[in-house]
């Protein structure tokens, strides 16, 4: 009797098993989206000049020891665009100076002008096995965002971004009619 | 005897298992893909919130003597998946030439190119994300995130058509050059700024702003 109650009961167990494996298979999805307008939460004007674009991508990766089953591991792939320049609201109230045909010009220091830089829409799921939890992905987006930083900020990139900037304000005045245009 | 045996093996295996399992590991690794010099005046800077949503339903279906059937099975799963967002408009001064300035005696006159739109971040509140299964429903994959946030980005977009963002943008720029310009010695009364007349004319047509956000977002 009892062998026949564990016969009927595996049958059961694997009946479900295959009909949620079989279902997977043959199911069709009909989607149904519901549209929530985008809300702007602020507005606010802005005087930036971009001088150099930094496009790149950042591969984060984590793992979570586990005791009995195997490893949690994560990894992520995210995308960012760095963009050096000046604010102008920085700039000193003598920032320009004239004399005659002659302009000096004392620009604010370059840096990166936006304090996020990655565009989460973009981000790729590379690996993922375990339970990862939204604080996971938020300290990776974290560690992502400070490694991209750190790399745009390099000397080479702000030397590159400043001589972009000369050439590109000297280039803007000489059309204003200055024939000599001196930086500070 | 021979049944511990068994279980000791097993237990034996998993203690490998705890015995191996690594330490956290934490690593990164950044490829950057382009530097190019650029010159774009930012003017306007919208944050925008955004609440994407998604749900399905399942069906099974066959076919019975050449008819197409459609079992309906109950249930539904949902998703709610807030983000924020940061747009930027710019004006492209790459192209800027001495032909966009025109100076006659004390008088002044710039023209602009189109500004342009550009979302310049995004950020996902993966803590603020909820989801509804019914008991015989899969969760949500990390890739089908992924693709509603590919389809959020582009209403948000989309959305912008809606808002005064090209009308602010020339309004940042006029405040933006005209101190600049003021500086170098023209009376403000004597400076003129203004768009290419293509963008004022189009400026309210939706399909003209849908194509510019469009061809930024390629």
């Amino acid at each position: 009797m009892a062998k026949k109650i564990i016969i009927i009961l595996l049958s059961i167990t694997v009946c479900v098993l295959a009909f949620f494996l079989l279902w997977e298979r043959y199911s069709k999805t009909r989607n149904e989206q519901v549209d929530i307008s985008t809300e702007i939460t602020s507005i606010k004007e802005v005087a930036e000049w971009e001088f150099l674009t930094i496009e790149m991508e950042e591969f984060e990766d984590t793992v979570i020891p586990r005791m009995i089953v195997s490893d949690d591991q994560f990894a992520r792939i995210y995308k960012g665009t760095a963009r050096l320049g000046v604010d102008m609201k920085e700039a000193a109230s003598d920032w320009l100076i004239t004399s005659q045909d002659t302009i000096w010009i004392k620009l604010p220091d370059i840096r990166i002008l936006d304090e996020d830089i990655i565009d989460d829409t973009q981000t790729r799921t590379f690996y993922e096995s375990g339970k990862i939890t939204p604080e996971i992905k938020s300290v990776l987006y974290e560690r992502a965002k400070v490694d991209m930083r750190k790399r745009a900020l390099s000397p080479e990139n702000v030397s590159a971004a400043s001589e972009n900037a000369k050439a590109q304000f000297t280039y803007m005045f000489r059309s204003m009619g200055f024939k000599t245009v001196l930086f500070e | 005897m021979k049944r511990y045996g068994w279980l000791a093996i097993l237990l034996a295996f998993l203690m490998t298992g705890c015995f191996l399992s690594k330490s956290p590991e934490e690593k990164g690794k950044e490829v950057v893909h382009s530097i190019s010099r650029s010159a774009r005046l930012y003017t306007v800077q919208y944050n925008v919130h955004k609440v994407l949503t998604y749900q399905d339903f399942s069906s099974l279906e066959t076919s019975f003597l050449f008819e197409k059937i459609t079992i309906p099975i109950p249930g539904e799963r949902k998703i709610v998946l807030p983000m924020d967002a940061v747009l930027k408009a710019y004006i492209d001064f790459s192209s800027f030439s001495d032909e966009n300035v025109s100076v006659v005696g004390d008088h002044i006159t710039i023209t602009l190119p189109a500004p342009k739109i550009e979302m310049t971040s995004a950020k996902v509140d993966y803590t603020g994300e909820k989801q509804f299964l019914s008991w015989n429903r899969f969760s949500f994959t990390e890739e089908e995130r992924e693709s509603l946030l590919r389809k959020g980005r582009e209403k948000v977009l989309a959305d912008m058509k809606g808002s005064d963002i090209i009308e602010r943008s020339q309004l940042g720029a006029y405040n933006a050059l005209v101190p600049l310009v003021e500086a170098a010695g023209f009376r403000r009364e004597n400076i003129v700024i203004r768009f290419d007349q293509e963008l004022l004319d189009k400026s309210h047509n939706e399909q003209f702003l849908l194509k510019m956000i469009e061809r930024e977002t390629l």
